[in-house]
């Protein structure tokens, strides 16, 4: 799923959180989350609006002093160490770019903080603009520019000084999809090669997939699921989860055990795979069966196990492959992606239907 | 019907421009037209003798001078003073900012002769200044305050104050302190944030609060009156002095209209600085 060949991150721990809960009177903004990050190693915070990333993200800055639970960078204790301090990255969701400066002065100010010579900032300011694409903007204002082109200075000004620490706030939510796959590019490029570790926002769980070593999923402010996108694909630990990540299915069921194997089963069909592969379910929870679109194909008519009977709803033709909606029996609606153009082309809709998976394509979540 | 140019005149003024008449002739009857008159008492016969004679008059251009000196110092003091707390009111609870304006505008209920005579039980010999240094030990005769400079100043920086402040606070309650934490996140230590960042972004605020304490300062009367000592008149004691007592009244309107046009002088100035900010503001947004 890399675009780009990546080295791995070290093993040094770059960056922990340590039970961090911040509450602002009775909004639990952040609630007891803990996570730590290697060197080197790209993390997206996905998640509803309102759910703490932002929060995560400034007390990690040192914006925001938590409530309780410890942070710590490289081994040190951040607690009561001023922003100024962490060497760290920021870009803001709404970029906070300095609006009396123009755009390489903006991007020349942590040079200028740190005393490089004038010619120097310049130089390297200059440099970052041209990867970031607005080198012929240098001398503009902010206000002269379009929302793209802030989030692109914004960004340069938090690479430009090649922090150990990169925060981005939706990095890229103002870019048009060509520039996005364009920049999500750059911005794993650049950190790789100056080995920051970066944590970075977004809404969009394709960047996600696409630039993370982890991802982190965030609801209510506590983490729901911490993993590689692969892990929160195949595993997800909630329906809440799976929903988050790619399309799925989710059927609820009765689960009972049948000699060796586990059965989940509902009106019209049944899943059946052996329990020693199963994650355990606590007794007495309603469990869900997640089934991706991809993993669904059509099956020989029958009820057998790991089967489902279904009417055809809606059917869609994208070149190499169909977009299905089957309604089972209890009326929910399943959807499938399936390259057996030359059979469902002589299904209508209405007609009854057998979908079938693989015994390992199940993921079982308990409620 | 729809010839336009045969409608009468007055119909096509904008209706809400007939809202400022009021105003208009308010200003016409007792602003303008006294003001007129004191032009033509100052030349009387069309003649400029007591121009002449201000300018020529050492005593008189020492005043001049020394009014503006004392409205430059008022003013640094006032704006130096007013733009921690206009600070402190832009970034505050909601309570703390109902105190400090409160405490702000307090004085505006009560008369200025008031306020001045309580600066004089505070400064004088015996009052609760000179008492508490004392009795800290730091002097041992009292200082002087009352009757000098600096007593003019202490008065006239504290009726200032509310006129630099509020100017202030508009503008720095419109700055986002974002950009302070960007700053901060970028390496910058508080300090270093505040010249680069915040303090460029509240020149405007400074403008404005400069520009009212200075021209508000060269007129002020009854603060110098009472806290100052003769030798430290401000032109419009002089003013004052010509026409009660000399009951010159040619040479009073003479000195008035020197302090007219010294202030519009003042005004104009702080005019054309504005004019400069506005046009770098304006440069900065005008799409390239
Ligand atoms: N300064 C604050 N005072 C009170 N509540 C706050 C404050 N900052 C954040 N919150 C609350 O904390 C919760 C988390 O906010 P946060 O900004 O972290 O969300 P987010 O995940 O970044 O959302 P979005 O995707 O909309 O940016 C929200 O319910 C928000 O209202
Ligand atoms: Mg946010």
């Amino acid at each position: 799923m890399r675009a780009t060949p990546s080295p791995a991150p070290s093993d040094t721990i770059a960056l922990q959180l340590d039970q961090i809960s911040k509450h602002y009177g009775e909004v639990r903004a952040l609630d007891d989350i803990s996570f730590e990050l290697r060197r080197g190693e790209f993390l997206t915070m996905l998640g509803p609006s309102g759910s703490g990333k932002t929060t995560s993200l400034r007390v990690i800055a040192g914006f925001v002093e938590p409530t309780s639970g410890r942070l710590t960078i490289d081994g040190r204790d951040m607690t009561g160490v001023a922003p100024q301090k962490r060497n760290i990255g920021m870009m803001f969701q709404d970029y906070a770019l300095f609006p009396h400066m123009s755009v390489v002065e903006n991007v020349a100010y942590p040079l200028e903080v740190r005393g490089l010579s004038r010619a120097d900032r310049r130089k390297r300011a200059m440099e970052m603009l041209e990867i970031v694409g607005l080198a012929h903007c240098a001398t503009r204002y902010p206000k002269q520019m379009s929302g793209g082109q802030q989030q692109r200075v914004a960004l340069a000004r938090a690479l430009v000084f090649r922090p150990d620490i990169v925060l981005l706030d939706e990095p890229m939510a103002a870019l048009d999809k060509k520039l996005r796959s364009q920049m999500q590019i750059e911005i794993m490029h650049i950190t790789r090669q100056v080995g920051a570790t970066v944590v970075s926002v977004t809404h969009d769980q394709e960047e996600a997939l696409v630039m993370s070593d982890r991802i982190a999923i965030f609801k209510d402010g506590r983490l729901a699921q911490i993993g590689t996108p692969q892990d929160l694909y195949r595993q997800p630990n909630s329906a809440f989860v799976a929903d988050f990540i790619g399309e799925a299915n989710l059927l609820r069921g009765q689960l009972r055990q049948d000699g060796a194997d586990l059965v989940l089963e509902g009106p019209g069909w049944q899943a059946r795979l052996p329990a020693a592969s199963a994650p355990a379910i606590p007794a007495g929870a309603a469990p869900c069966l997640v089934l991706r679109p991809e993993r669904i194909g059509l099956a020989e008519a029958g009820s057998g196990p790991n089967t489902a009977q279904g009417v055809i709803e809606e059917k869609i033709y994208l070149g190499v492959e169909y977009r299905l909606l089957v309604r089972l029996p209890d009326g929910v609606v399943v959807q499938l992606r399936s390259r057996d153009v030359a059979r469902l082309a002589d299904l209508p809709v209405g007609s009854p239907i057998t979908l079938g998976w693989a015994p390992e394509d199940i993921v079982l979540i308990p409620g | 019907m729809g010839n336009r140019s045969a409608r009468p005149l007055l119909s096509r003024v904008p209706a809400a421009l007939w809202l400022l008449i009021p105003v208009l002739l308010f200003v016409a009857v007792f602003f303008l037209y006294p003001l007129l008159r004191l032009l033509m008492v100052s030349v009387p016969g069309g003649s400029f003798q007591f121009y002449e004679q201000i300018l020529t008059s050492p005593v008189f251009l020492r005043v001049i001078g020394e009014t503006f000196q004392t409205s430059l110092v008022v003013m640094l003091v006032t704006v130096l003073i007013a733009f921690p707390y206009a600070y402190a009111m832009a970034n505050c609870s909601r309570t703390t900012l109902l105190l400090l304006t409160i405490a702000l505008l307090i004085p505006f209920w009560v008369s200025l002769l008031l306020r001045s005579f309580s600066w004089i039980v505070l400064l004088q010999n015996s009052g609760l200044v000179n008492d508490m240094l004392r009795g800290l030990g730091l002097i041992d005769r009292p200082l002087r305050l009352i009757r000098t400079p600096l007593g003019v100043a202490i008065g006239m920086v504290h009726v200032l104050l509310p006129y630099a402040v509020l100017p202030l606070y508009t503008i720095l309650k419109k700055i986002d302190m974002r950009l302070m934490e960007a700053s901060s996140i970028c390496g910058a230590s508080w300090f270093h944030g505040f010249r680069r960042v915040y303090l460029p972004m509240t020149l405007p605020g400074i403008a404005a609060a400069a520009i009212l304490t200075f021209t508000l300062s060269l007129g002020f009367y009854i603060t110098p009156a009472l806290l100052g000592s003769p030798r430290d008149m401000m032109i419009a004691q002089m003013i004052a002095g010509q026409i009660q007592e000399q009951l010159n009244f040619g040479l009073g309107a003479a000195l008035a209209v020197v302090l007219i046009a010294l202030t519009a002088t003042a005004f104009g100035l702080f005019g054309l600085l504005q004019m400069v900010f506005a046009r770098r503001q304006a440069k900065r947004e005008q799409t390239a």
